[in-house]
């Protein structure tokens, strides 16, 4: 399963972020700085973790602490890290 | 067709408090620096006294007018565009990709349309391209991207949304990728690009 600490280190691989500058309450904007930086970091959410995200759902997630509570809700049951 | 571009350095050389109202530099400070870039670029091409406004689904609009805009920003640069049909606009700096995004929005066959060795500018083109359509109707990244399917058509691109067609013309200006979707091929006669940096 995946756990919050994949996400904050999958923030720290796709957007060099420093880990101890983000907390839940960190905005997506703070780090992702258009649409397709988000969505890049979405397909390798999706990848490396199959977690499924609607993309209905994706311009819902404002901040870290929604992304883990999306992640943990909407990972695929079989999955294991790629 | 009018295209205007701002880049972040042109901030200096003005006062944002000509172009801005209290209320919309309210509006703004909230957002990435970039979003009043590309609203600077529409105030730019149309006067410093338009209101833009956002619709329900987040695409802009200026009250009083029938003519449709459209306004995109990516990494320290700002783009709108004006024009009297429906019009679609998205930019990107060109930068390093995880290959799991082009994997995320495109087939391999739809890869195949462009003979691009440089998978990051690849997933830059089609990006742009997907995102340009999306904005024609107010839809961004809610809408599965992989689901549209880009033809190469002449000297443009040809994407079917919902039943439509749309015709985009991508253009490189610096390190961006400027990708423009529109109703009609002829609506890239008459195209007015202005830059400000």
């Amino acid at each position: 399963m995946i756990k919050e600490d994949d996400i904050y280190q999958l923030i720290e691989l796709v957007f060099k972020q420093d880990r101890k500058k983000l907390s839940r309450e960190t905005s997506i904007e703070d780090f992702a700085k258009d649409s397709m930086d988000i969505m890049e970091f979405i397909a390798v959410l999706e990848s490396k973790y199959k977690v499924k995200i609607d993309p209905s759902e994706v311009t819902k997630l404002k901040n870290i602490g929604e992304i883990i509570d999306y992640a943990e809700k909407n990972q695929a049951t079989d999955s294991s890290e790629s | 067709m009018l295209v205007c571009t701002v880049a972040e350095s042109y901030l200096k050389k003005i006062d944002t408090k000509r172009y801005f109202s209290e209320e919309e530099l309210a509006f703004i400070v909230q957002k990435p620096i970039e979003s009043l870039l590309a609203r600077l670029a529409l105030k730019l091409t149309l006067g410093s006294d338009i209101s833009i406004k956002n619709r329900v689904n987040g695409a802009p609009y200026i009250p009083g007018r029938e003519d449709f805009c459209s306004l995109s920003h990516s990494h320290g640069t700002g783009v709108a565009v004006y024009s009297k049909k429906k019009v679609g606009v998205d930019i990107e700096k060109i930068r390093k990709h995880r290959s799991e995004l082009l994997q995320h929005i495109s087939t391999e066959a739809e890869q195949r349309v462009f003979s691009e060795k440089d998978n990051n500018l690849l997933v830059t083109y089609i990006w742009t391209i997907k995102e340009a359509v999306l904005k024609t109707e107010g839809l961004g990244i809610s809408f599965p991207m992989k689901n549209l399917k880009i033809k190469k058509f002449a000297k443009f691109f040809q994407v079917k949304l919902r039943d439509k067609l749309w015709y985009v013309k991508i253009k490189m200006s610096g390190d961006y990728v400027l990708a423009l979707a529109v109703e009609e091929v002829a609506q890239f006669g008459n195209l007015n690009y202005k830059n400000y940096s």
